[in-house]
């Protein structure tokens, strides 16, 4: 594929998170999340670690890809956008129709970019649990109008009439196409497009994971070590390979459906860091026998909640944000309606973000809170000062004196919305 | 005029304590009520004014925002009645309204009554689906009771290198003090190795850390000691009575202040009573203290917190014996919350009677010799509000 001579479009970082804990199956590992993970904090995680390390860049928009939306309507980019605090200047967009879709998520990044740069393109899914050759994981990359550490070009597309894997309203779960013939349609499709397109470098084919493999394996291509060692990554996965395979010319196809698309890569300075970094998250992890549980809570359980009072306290639930005092000094989470709780100051306090990490000062694992398995509660002082007493992710405890983190998970579902918040999880 | 030296408890009663099946919520506060008003020696009709301390009266299928189930239960005329809450020391709480309402002239025999129907759900539907299902949706969620007051265990433990046994020996001791308490939930020794081998609640507190879910209810009857002097076949005098508010229901432990080894709370509402009764060194001057036992690692920083030891010396006191039946500051003897129970509104005012009785002298086999000077503690919330009453004989 040969980038059009009138864009400059590139991605100027990137991030692959996969949860730590992998699963054999059939056809490798598979990354397997906690239960208390969904897409928009799997997303969040990827795009967290991504912008702290370009703290200046101001997404002028936010496109989420995935296949697993937490909201099956009505949106799941908006607590995304929140937990990035990118919530009141950015143009949100998701994507949640096929796998495809994460690398058409590129696509519209670098052509949004070209306007408004940069671009924070995110597609995340959770799928272990179902799907046995499905995994969890997220990508998050910063697509640039003005280049980056690869140049970015659009190759062809094409969008025939070609089921592979649908559902109909009401299914409980997708039909399926039957396997040869979907193997056939789709190495038809994926060959039109690499006519089509001028040339390019490394092949990649998507979708339906097994089949996608041997078109690909039949087309020459390099092998999917996404599919490999964190499972099929739905609309993640297109964009996981790219950013593997980003210190390489290449040519990354998704297929899904009869929806066809190229995207080819050209490496530039820097390339070859982020694809290290992506394959290092992909080769990590520990094995483990069963997938998380799912997430139960008992009956009876039925937490308070207000949809005025989440859209009021939006600030310091998605960003912790927090306040500084001016009389002591001291940061105030959560940020006190009246005077300083220490010095009495009436105030007025900026708003300063709550550090996201701590040491424990002290915890319990609580047996008897209905939460569905023992809850681990820690209290943790925050570097730059501030306190934060909150649960800790299910799959790991804490002891006194432990480094951590705060990381985005669901805490509940009360009040039938999906209430985000931030977990104690021990520093990497 | 003030409550210290001014206001006498001339009456008390407590109902059983235990998951009283046979008793709804009506029942035991008329119990507790009635009781109190005939130990008085005086008629219902002679009481002027009602101060009721119930916490959850929802969980007794109750409407509970306000008084009027003493006027329901004891057939309480058209007469001022109220209710009060103030977490767990809401029984607390009816006692010194009451106490206020004699001081200000207003009324000359005042019943406060604290009764709380927990059991008529389950015990994880009762407090614990409180904290689960209301108050804030995301800070601190994942709290219960234990839960928090684990936080101090955990923390008590690691700056003080003290061991679970340590804890554990609270649960025995209180459990022996019941065996001579003919209302306690329960009346059974238990030993160091049941306490440890308990099922865990929230680590590192197991289920017999805890005080259980109980059903209950006191009641104490106030008079100005001017009147109970004349007319009053035996009385106890309010010497202080402190009360302090310090925080809402979890954002203490968001505070760089606490520091999970004691509460702020306790420290000032002991000042305010030890101030006004002219108490220099509790230890010497009280004879009997009744102190919040929710959870055992809470007596030992109540200990701390009254005064009784030095701060971070409350289990060295613990295992010295000084708190034991027989020592020479005897803490809970009733049993305390890890035996009796906690029916949160009836706790308080339960915790007055006891003292009222010791200083009376007729705490039954419970009794300490002599007992001139006593004190009551309770704790709500985690910790963010204490009241603190010290009585004594005339």
């Amino acid at each position: 594929v040969t980038p059009p001579p009138d864009t400059d479009a590139g991605i100027l970082d990137g991030e692959l998170h996969l949860p730590f804990r992998r699963i054999i199956t059939g056809t490798g590992r598979g990354a397997c999340a906690d239960p208390d993970e969904d897409a928009v904090t799997l997303g969040a995680s990827a795009a967290l670690a991504l912008l702290e390390r370009h703290p200046d860049a101001r997404p002028a928009a936010l496109v989420l890809a995935t296949v697993t939306p937490p909201y099956a309507e009505g949106g799941s980019v908006q607590p995304l956008a929140e937990i990035l605090g990118v919530q009141d200047r950015v143009f949100a967009v998701e994507l949640t129709s096929t796998p495809r879709d994460g690398l058409a998520a590129l696509r519209i990044g670098g052509s949004l970019a070209a306007s408004s740069s940069p671009v924070l393109v995110v597609a995340a899914h959770r799928g272990s649990g179902g799907d046995a050759e499905a995994g969890d994981g997220a990508v998050a990359l910063l697509v640039s109008g003005a280049g980056g550490v690869a140049g970015l070009s659009a190759g062809p597309a094409r969008a025939e009439e070609a089921r592979e894997r649908w559902r109909l309203p009401g299914d409980a779960s997708l039909r399926e196409g039957d396997a040869s013939a979907v193997s056939g349609r789709m190495e038809k499709g994926v060959r039109a497009v690499l006519e089509q397109a001028a040339g390019g470098a490394g092949i990649v084919a998507l979708a339906g994971l097994r089949v996608a493999g041997r078109v690909e394996r039949a087309l020459g291509g390099p092998g999917d070590a996404v599919a490999a060692h964190a499972g099929a990554l739905g609309a993640a996965h297109p964009l996981a390979r790219v950013l593997v395979g980003l210190d390489r010319e290449q040519t990354v196809i998704a297929t899904a459906n009869g929806l066809v698309e190229a995207v080819g890569t050209r490496p530039m300075d820097g390339a070859t860091e982020v694809a290290s970094r992506a394959r290092a998250v992909l080769d990590a992890g520990v094995e483990a026998d069963a997938p998380a549980r799912a997430w139960a809570p008992p009956e009876g359980f039925a937490p308070y909640q207000s949809l005025s009072r989440a859209w009021r306290e939006r600030g310091a639930e998605f960003r912790l944000e927090a306040a500084r005092c001016p009389g002591c000094g001291r940061v105030l989470y959560p940020p006190p309606a009246g005077a300083c709780p220490s010095c009495a100051h009436p105030g007025p306090r900026a708003v300063e973000h709550l550090g996201r990490t701590g040491k424990v000062i002290t915890e319990t694992r609580d047996h008897v809170y209905p939460g569905g398995a023992v809850t681990g509660m820690a209290v943790v002082e925050m570097d730059g000062g501030g306190r934060f007493y909150g649960q800790v992710i299910p799959s790991e405890t804490v002891a006194v004196g432990d480094r951590v983190r705060l990381v985005p998970r669901v805490l509940h579902c009360g009040g039938g919305v999906i209430q985000y918040f931030w977990k104690v999880s021990r520093c990497p | 005029m003030p409550i210290a030296g001014e206001v006498a408890i001339v009456g008390t009663a407590a109902t059983p304590f235990g998951v009283l099946h046979d008793r709804g919520y009506l029942d035991l506060l008329a119990e507790a009520a009635l009781g109190a008003i005939a130990d008085a020696g005086v008629e219902p009709d002679a009481v002027e004014a009602a101060w009721l301390g119930t916490a959850e009266p929802t969980l007794a299928g109750l409407v509970g925002d306000s008084g009027a189930a003493v006027a329901e239960a004891i057939g309480f005329g058209p007469r001022p009645v109220s209710r009060v809450s103030n977490f767990c020391c809401t029984g607390m709480e009816a006692v010194r309204a009451a106490a206020l309402d004699i001081a200000a002239g207003e009324h000359r025999l005042v019943l406060a009554v604290g009764a709380e129907k927990m059991r008529d759900v389950t015990s994880r539907g009762s407090l614990l689906a409180k904290t689960a299902n209301q108050t804030h949706p995301t800070l601190a969620k994942g709290r219960s009771a234990p839960g928090q007051f684990a936080l101090l265990a955990t923390r008590y433990m690691h700056e003080y290198e003290v061991g679970i046994e340590t804890l554990a020996r609270v649960s025995v001791k209180n459990h022996e003090h019941a065996l001579r308490n003919p209302k306690a939930h329960f009346r059974s020794p238990i030993t160091l190795e049941q306490v440890l081998a308990a099922p865990r609640v929230a680590e590192p507190l197991g289920t017999l850390d805890c005080t259980p879910t109980t059903d209950g209810a006191a009641a104490v009857v106030l008079a100005p000691v001017e009147w109970a002097r004349r007319h009053a076949p035996r009385y106890a005098v309010i010497r202080g009575f402190g009360l302090a508010v310090t925080d809402g229901y979890f954002s203490t432990f968001f505070h760089e202040d606490e520091d999970f080894l004691g509460f702020r709370a306790t420290r000032a509402a002991a000042g305010t009573a030890y101030r006004q009764a002219g108490i220099t060194d509790p230890r010497a001057q009280l004879d009997v203290v009744e102190c919040h036992d929710c959870f055992t690692i809470t007596e030992i920083v109540n200990t701390e917190d009254l005064g009784l030891c030095g701060r971070g010396e409350g289990a060295a006191l613990l295992e010295s014996g000084a708190t034991t039946a027989g020592g020479d500051i005897p803490v809970n003897l009733s049993g305390g919350l890890q035996a009796c129970g906690h029916p949160v509104g009836a706790t308080g005012a339960r915790m007055i009677a006891e003292i009222v009785d010791q200083v009376t002298g007729r705490a039954g086999e419970r009794q300490v010799a002599g007992a001139r000077t006593g004190l009551a503690h309770t704790l709500g919330g985690p910790g963010v509000i204490s009241a603190v009453a010290v009585l004594s004989a005339p």
